[in-house]
This record gives C-alpha cells, sequence and structure tokens, in this order.
C-alpha cells in the first residue's frame, strides 16, 4: 500500500526520468516551466477534502494507483474511430491517443488563410517563442495539483491560432483516445486556443476509451478570446467506468468576446470539469451549458467560476444533473464580481434530479460581489421527478418507466436545444435516449 | 448621486449612540486560562464536580483545536491570555431579591439604555433576565411564571437548584467538542440564562433577556440552555448593546435549544453590539454558536435574528430536525456599515421524514463593509419527503462593500426537495424615481425601500422587538443610497 507522499514521489521521479525525451526538452523557458511545475506539485500533492475546492471530491482512490506517464505506441486503426466520428459532420479532425497526436487518424485538412492548427507537441518544437508568454512558468495556475502535474508533462495537445478577423471554416474535432492494453495509461492534453480580434471557431472535444482499462485523463486547456473573438465549445466525456477524468479549461475574455460551452458528461468513475472564465473588457459574455448523468457509483463534479473583471460583461450558467444509481453529483459555481465591475449580469441556475434511494447531489452556486451596481442572482434545486407529471402519463396509458424516461429526456433536452450545431446535438440526443432506454422504455416511443 | 453622498457619509459617520460606560466595581480575575481558571471560576459559582469536570474536558479539548478561518472574515490574531475570564458586579452576598436590591447604578445603565426594567416589565408583560457582565442581577415575574412551572433563571441559579435538568441536557445539542469557540464557552462560561417549559405548558409571556458587556477587557461567554417539553410552547428575545471602547472585545455565546414532542421554541435576536467606529477600530467579535434541536416529532423551532452590531459577526443559528414532521426556520437581517464584517447563515440538517425547513436571510452592505450568508441544508438518507426553501437576497449600498453567498446543498434522499434562490443588487433607480415623483424625499423613499426589503423578516419579531429592530435598521442606514 502506498501512501500518496510516496505516489507524488513516484510521478515526480518518472517525470524527471522522461524529460529529456519530451518536446523541445532543450528550451530553456519550456525546461523551467516543467521543472518548477513539477516541484509545485511535488509541494502541493493530491488534494485533500480538507481544501475547500475539492470537499465533495475524493480523489483517494485516484492517487492510490499510478498511471504511466511514458508513452508507448498503440496501434490504433481508422476502423476504431470510424464510430466515434460524426456523420455528416464536415470538420477538421485531430486525434490523439493517450494524450499524444496519431497524425495518422488525423485529417487536418486544407486551413483558410491566417489559421494555424497543429499540434501542440509541433509547435513547441516550431515556434517556442510564441507559446511562452501563454505557456511559460509566469501565466501558470500554481495551486493548483492537477494544472501542475499537466504542465511538469506539457506533451502534446492542441494548438490552434486564429489571426485578425479570420473564421475557421469548419469546426474542429478533438477526439481523444484512452487505451490501456496491458497498463494503466495516463493521458495528459494539453490544449492551447489563441483567437485574435474578431476570430471565431467552433470547437468539439470528445473523449474516450477504447478499452476497459483503467486511465488518468488529466486535461488542461487554455482560450485566449481577444476584442469580439467568438469560440463555441462542446465537449463530450463517455469513457469507461473505471477511468477517471480530470479537467480544466481557462478562458480569458476580452471585450466584446463571446464564449459558449457545452458540457455532457456521461463516463468516467470520477469525472471532475473546472471552466474558470475571465471577462476582462465590456461587453464580454459568456454561456455555459452543462449536463451531467451519473449511475452506478459514478462522480460527477462540476465547478465553474466567473470572475467579472469589468464593467459591463455578462455571464449565464444553466448546469443540470441527472443522478442514478448510487452516483453523486456536485455542482459548485463561483461568480466573482470586481469592485470594477460595475453593471455585471451574472445568472446561474443548477437543477438536480435525483432517481434512486442512493443517489446525491451537492450544489453550492456562489457569489461573491464587489459592486453595487449589479444583477446576479442563482438558483438551485435538487428534487425527483414530479408525481403529478407522472401521473398525467401514465392515465394517458404510458407505462411508469416509459412515463419516467420522458420526462427525464424533457428535463435534459433543453440544455441540448441551445447547443446552435444540429449535427452535435442530435448525436448527443440519440446518445441519451440510448442510455435512458437501457433503464427506461423509451425506444417504442422515439 | 452626489447631493446624497452627503447625506449618507454624514449619517454614516454618526457616533454610536449607546456609547459609555457604568463605573461599577469588579471582581475581576486577572487575565489569563488555563485550569486554575476554569477550576476558580467553578469554585465561585459553586458548582457540582460534574460541571468542573465538564469544563475541563471541553478546556483539553480547546487546546487541541484551531482558530476556524474558512469564513470570509478578516480577524486581527486574539490574544486568549489576555483576557479576563471572570467579572462579577459586587453586589451583597446573597444577591438582590427584588428590584429595590438592586445596584442603583447598574438600574441606572439600562435607563440610559432606555429599558427601564421594572417599566418594561409592567407595560409589556416582559420578564427580563437582565446580564450585566457576566452574573445575572435581576429577574423579573419570576413569580407568576413559576405558578406554570415554568423555570427562568440565570444559568448559575440553574446549576444549583435544577443540576439534574442541566446535567442531562447541557451539551446535548452543542458538544464540547464541537467547534473552537463552543469549547471556549463549555471552558469558561460564567452565566447566561436558563428557560425549563413543562409538559403542555404555553409560556404566558415573552421571555427576555437584555445582555451588555460592561468591565473592560472582559470577554462575555454566556450559555443559555432552553428545553421545551412535550407540547408546550416559549418565545425567547434576545437583544443587546454595548458600550463604546477601543479595544476589540470577544464574545463567545453558546445557545442550545431543545424542543420534545409537538413543542415550538421562537427564538429572536436584536444584536446591537459596538461595531467599532468608522474606521474600523475597536468593536465586539461576535463569535457565537447557536443551535436547536428539534428531538420530537412535530416540533418546531425558529430562529429570527436581526444583526446590526458588531465588528465581526460569525454566526450560524442552525436546526437538527431529528423528529418527523419537525419544522425549521430561519428569518435573518444583516446589516453592515463601515468596516463591519458579517459571516452569518444557517444551518437546515433534515434527519426525520417529512422534516421542513425555510430560510429567509436579508443582507444590507454599505460603507466598506462585507457581509456574507453562508447556510448548509443538508437532507440525510432518512429525510423522506423533507422539504427546503432557501431566499437570501443582497442589497448593496455603496460601491466599496460586498455581499457574498455561499449556499451549500447536500442531498441523499430523492423523494427530498431543496430549492435555493438568491439575488444581489442595488436600490433601483426605477424605483427610487417612483417614490420621488409621488413626493416622498429621497431618504424617506430609501428607507421605505430597505424597510419593504426587509419586511419578510420583521413580520417574524414579536412587537415589541420589530419596532425597536425598525429604529435600529433606520438608524444604522438612513441616508445611504447607492
Amino acid at each position: 500500500m502506498n501512501t500518496a507522499a510516496d505516489m507524488v514521489a513516484r510521478y515526480c521521479a518518472e517525470l524527471a526520468s522522461i524529460a529529456p525525451t519530451l518536446p523541445a526538452a532543450e528550451v530553456p523557458w519550456i525546461q523551467q516551466t516543467r521543472n518548477k511545475a513539477r516541484d509545485d506539485f511535488a509541494r502541493l500533492g493530491f488534494p485533500t477534502r480538507l481544501q475547500e475546492a475539492w470537499h465533495y471530491t475524493n480523489v483517494g482512490a485516484l492517487q492510490r494507483r499510478f498511471f504511466a506517464l511514458e508513452s508507448t505506441d498503440f496501434s490504433v486503426g481508422q476502423s476504431t474511430i470510424e464510430p466515434l466520428l460524426y456523420p455528416g459532420l464536415d470538420c477538421h479532425r485531430l486525434v490523439f491517443v493517450n494524450g499524444v497526436h496519431a497524425p495518422e487518424l488525423s485529417a487536418i485538412g486544407a486551413l483558410p488563410k491566417g489559421v494555424e492548427l497543429e499540434n501542440l507537441a509541433t509547435a513547441l518544437t516550431r515556434t517556442p517563442e510564441q507559446l511562452e508568454p501563454f505557456l511559460g512558468a509566469r501565466g501558470q495556475q500554481t495551486e493548483h495539483a492537477f494544472n501542475a502535474l499537466n504542465t511538469a508533462l506539457l506533451r502534446d495537445g492542441v494548438c490552434l491560432r486564429l489571426a485578425p478577423n479570420t473564421r475557421l471554416d469548419k469546426p474542429l474535432h478533438l477526439l481523444f483516445l484512452s487505451t490501456g492494453e496491458a497498463r494503466e495509461n495516463c493521458a495528459q492534453p494539453r490544449n492551447l486556443i489563441l483567437a485574435a480580434a474578431g476570430s471565431q471557431a467552433v470547437v468539439l472535444e470528445s473523449y474516450h476509451s477504447l478499452d476497459e482499462a483503467a486511465c488518468l485523463t488529466n486535461s488542461c486547456s487554455e482560450v485566449i478570446l481577444e476584442a469580439d473573438a467568438k469560440l463555441q465549445h462542446y465537449k463530450l466525456q463517455e469513457e469507461n467506468h473505471q477511468s477517471y477524468h480530470i479537467s480544466s479549461l481557462q478562458v480569458q475574455q476580452a471585450r466584446d468576446s463571446h464564449f459558449e460551452s457545452h458540457l455532457l458528461s456521461l463516463g468516467a468513475t470520477l469525472a471532475r470539469h473546472e471552466l474558470n472564465v475571465d471577462l476582462n473588457g465590456e461587453g464580454a459574455r459568456c454561456d455555459l451549458n452543462g449536463l451531467y448523468l451519473g449511475n452506478d457509483r459514478q462522480h460527477v463534479d462540476c465547478h465553474t467560476e466567473i470572475r467579472h473583471m469589468q464593467a459591463g460583461a455578462d455571464s449565464r450558467q444553466n448546469y443540470k444533473g441527472i443522478l442514478d444509481g448510487r452516483a453523486r453529483g456536485v455542482f459548485n459555481g463561483r461568480v466573482y464580481v470586481h469592485p470594477q465591475a460595475q453593471q455585471s449580469n451574472a445568472e446561474q441556475s443548477n437543477h438536480n434530479l435525483l432517481l434512486s434511494a442512493n443517489a446525491e447531489a451537492d450544489t453550492k452556486p456562489e457569489l461573491e460581489i464587489y459592486a453595487d451596481d449589479v444583477r446576479c442572482s442563482h438558483g438551485a434545486t435538487v428534487g425527483q421527478l414530479d408525481d403529478d407529471m407522472l401521473f398525467y402519463l401514465r392515465s394517458r396509458g404510458l407505462p411508469e418507466d416509459t412515463a419516467r424516461g420522458l420526462l427525464i429526456l424533457g428535463f435534459a433536452r433543453n440544455l441540448l436545444e441551445q447547443m446552435p450545431l444540429k449535427t452535435i446535438s442530435a448525436r448527443l440526443e440519440q446518445k441519451l435516449i440510448d442510455i435512458l432506454s437501457q433503464s427506461h422504455g423509451l425506444k417504442s416511443l422515439i | 448621486m452626489p447631493s446624497s453622498s452627503e447625506d449618507l457619509q454624514s449619517h454614516l459617520r454618526k457616533d454610536y449612540e449607546h456609547g459609555f460606560t457604568t463605573d461599577v466595581e469588579s471582581d475581576t480575575l486577572p487575565p489569563g486560562l488555563d485550569e486554575d481558571v476554569i477550576r476558580h471560576i467553578s469554585h465561585m459559582k459553586h458548582e457540582p464536580d460534574f460541571l468542573l469536570e465538564w469544563r475541563l474536558e471541553a478546556y483539553r479539548h480547546w487546546l487541541t483545536q484551531r482558530e476556524p478561518n474558512w469564513a470570509k472574515l478578516n480577524i486581527d490574531p486574539i490574544d486568549y491570555q489576555a483576557i479576563s475570564y471572570y467579572s462579577a458586579p459586587k453586589t451583597s452576598k446573597d444577591g438582590p431579591k427584588s428590584l429595590d436590591e438592586v445596584d442603583p447604578k447598574l438600574l441606572e445603565t439600562y435607563e440610559k439604555l432606555g429599558i427601564p426594567l421594572e417599566e418594561r416589565a409592567a407595560l409589556a408583560g416582559v420578564a427580563v433576565d437582565a446580564v450585566f457582565d457576566s452574573v445575572s442581577v435581576a429577574t423579573t415575574f419570576k413569580d407568576k411564571l413559576s405558578k406554570e412551572g415554568i423555570i427562568f433563571c440565570p444559568f448559575s441559579e440553574a446549576v444549583q437548584n435544577h443540576p439534574e435538568l442541566v446535567q442531562r441536557y447541557l451539551g446535548s445539542v452543542v458538544p464540547t467538542t464541537d467547534n473552537y469557540f463552543a469549547s471556549l464557552n463549555s471552558a469558561v462560561f460564567t452565566d447566561g440564562s436558563f428557560v425549563y417549559i413543562p409538559k403542555g405548558v404555553r409560556c404566558p409571556m415573552e421571555l427576555s433577556t437584555y445582555f451588555r458587556i460592561n468591565a473592560a477587557n472582559t470577554g462575555q461567554f454566556e450559555r443559555t440552555l432552553i428545553i421545551a417539553e412535550a407540547g408546550s410552547y416559549v418565545s425567547y428575545l434576545e437583544g443587546c448593546t454595548a458600550p463604546q471602547r477601543d479595544e476589540n472585545q470577544l464574545h463567545a455565546a453558546v445557545v442550545e435549544l431543545v424542543a420534545l414532542e409537538d413543542a415550538e421554541i421562537k427564538y429572536s435576536t436584536v444584536q446591537n453590539w459596538y461595531p467599532g467606529d468608522e474606521n474600523g477600530v475597536g468593536g465586539i467579535y461576535n463569535f457565537v454558536t447557536k443551535r436547536g434541536d428539534c428531538r420530537g416529532d412535530n416540533s418546531k423551532i425558529s430562529w429570527t435574528q436581526v444583526e446590526t452590531g458588531s465588528a465581526i459577526t460569525w454566526k450560524y443559528p442552525s436546526c437538527l430536525l431529528r423528529g418527523d414532521n419537525s419544522v425549521g426556520e430561519f428569518h435573518s437581517i444583516a446589516v453592515t456599515n463601515h468596516h463591519q464584517q458579517a459571516d452569518t447563515g444557517t444551518k437546515m440538517v433534515h434527519l426525520g421524514k417529512n422534516t421542513r425547513s425555510t430560510i429567509v436571510s436579508k443582507g444590507i452592505s454599505a460603507g466598506q463593509a462585507q457581509n456574507a450568508y453562508r447556510g448548509l441544508v443538508h437532507m440525510g438518507k432518512n429525510a423522506s419527503s423533507a422539504r427546503n426553501h432557501t431566499r437570501c437576497d443582497s442589497l448593496l449600498m455603496g460601491d466599496r462593500c460586498g455581499a457574498h453567498t455561499f449556499p451549500y446543498m447536500e442531498v441523499k434522499n430523492p423523494s427530498a426537495r431543496v430549492e435555493h434562490e438568491a439575488t444581489t443588487s442595488r436600490i433601483g433607480e426605477d424605483q427610487l424615481f417612483y417614490c420621488r415623483q409621488r413626493g416622498i424625499s429621497e431618504e424617506d423613499a430609501v428607507s421605505m425601500i430597505v424597510n419593504g426589503f426587509c419586511k419578510e423578516v420583521f413580520r417574524e419579531l414579536p412587537m415589541e422587538f420589530a419596532v425597536e429592530a425598525q429604529n435600529l435598521l433606520a438608524l444604522s442606514l438612513e441616508g445611504s443610497i447607492g
């Protein structure tokens, strides 16, 4: 039995030993960044429940096993990824296997002028100096253990750069695949999206397991939106029920930029989605939608923090949880309004549906407000399906489980309806129906 | 609004009206805390052995604890060894039997505060058990209450006369190990109030205690215990004002309520401890642990509080809803001005079936004050069909203050229903404009809007208190326009 400290030391030792093989290992600032992050990770260790941000999420099970960091060749054929693609979605595609770019599976295609799309390892080797302001030690969050672990590796991921007033013509589909074969692996994708003034893009991230091995995904993404830039971001997480998924997405928004996020979390035994948005300019706006499903012993934790740093920005959050079996859903949303951020509008809502006697929902919507001319509100509910609605459907002759399935779908659907890209929302809705059909008789109706 | 900001400044600069110190000779222990001090307190109060043991146990546990630092508060370090843990006004050996025997200087103090005991007692029908520093000096209406079998007396008297009740219930709601300040209180508390309502009795009058901090450098550690036997009802009022001084004073009280089957306890507080001056110097640290235990089925506990004072408030009156169908309520107005800080809220722990709770919290923040609501709603596994509704609204007046909301909701039962809503805003220009165009002065309009904002809570207060509370609110905020 290893103690947590032994495990941290083991990660650090492995990080140190593979350091020379990592991309751009000879570039001094990259070396420094990795070393500093490794020291931070060694100092911080894994978070415990005594830390407020991890109060409802215990990573004890995760830290008792070791997930291998070094990459080995995995042969994944084109046929394996075929079912994971979105029929009818014309897109640029990048595929990562255990966090490392797989060029033979990717299809970047022709890019519009002014758009640079490549994997991070290539970008780090090709133009390290351009990435320093974003990945350098200065800008890193140092008090976050998983971010530190990710930065200590800083290996691969996607790097998307949009020149002013350019538009990525087709959605970008990022496919993150985990595979274990003989051992438990760790995928640590590092993504960077830089959208210059007036540019636009649509990005879809999807996370899948190719086998039943327990893997750890620790992803870390940064998005920087300059004035008037727009990003639509979709994330689908459906890894197997043995895996661990930890992710953090940091967004910096300038004046009049718009960030839209849609999350659907279905898989993993422990899934944690962190989304931090800084609204740094007037007229900046973010819309965050999230739907999380939990069953069996799954644990899903959605953590958002929106910081209104300048006047006149808007934020809207809508998260919904559907919890069955012995699942536990956690929502922790925080809105911070800086003293300068007058005329801020912030809305936050979290609704949870508990479907079984052993499911649990913990929700903590926080407001921290230092400016007076603001309109901030939040609402949260936890409950079960409405008896009256069930009765109404039953009285129309629907069997109970179909009626329940229909109501659950109705609860979830309004989030899917807000996705502007119908090819994606239709596919996700189908996934939801498939899941609900397993426990409820929906097939006959839809 | 530049015109109103002058008003604002002038009103916010207002001196604390109740600031004065009565010169009474105190029998005070030297500052410091160790087991001997606790033995000394216990000995001075002629306490039975079980209580001394209980205190020492609490003290030993306290030594192992650390000060809580999770609240959104900025607290200057407290030197617990610089506090004197016992101070008693000098009175004749047997203590006063009636008002006539009470030290006239004390009565004068109450008069300056506008609460002449006898008058209040006679007019309002309120029995006042006045706590002057740590020892109760006057208790009225005892006869009338004792006819009903009600015990309403200073805590130390209850220890002498009803040790079996004290032993049975003391610490049964807030154990000595509960938290840092509760442990400290358990070790060194000197006095407080004790209420026992026998089975089926409806207390014929509102019970009231006025707390007042007096001797300099004396921390106040009250202990209140209210026991409502099956089918009984009691409404208890607690209110306080404190004299002005520069040194921060620690006030760490513990209040325990026990409601047995079908019993109801209504606990109302108007808190106006000295909040410190406009620069944030001085003021009371109000670190209070209040908890009610709905032990029996169909019992009910409701907390109502109007908090306008204290430099720092750290207070979470809670309800443990253990009995089936029991009800918990929390109604709160917290006003902070200048450099005041408040981190207050409630905990509703639903354990029994069909338990219900309502939380209404109104926070008003002005000047450079920080006001936080922090609340927990916990639905246990067996709390089937339990309900909670929480509403917390914050009003910001001025651009340098802060209002925060930290609700925690934990639901382990699918049939339980939890709802939470919160808003933060300032007084709307449209609301003000509407009042102004009807010929209402700006100041009256603000007061009207603020009163409307708080109405839901004022409604819960007993009549006499509602008047005092509204005055307090007006005094704290008059002229503040955001």
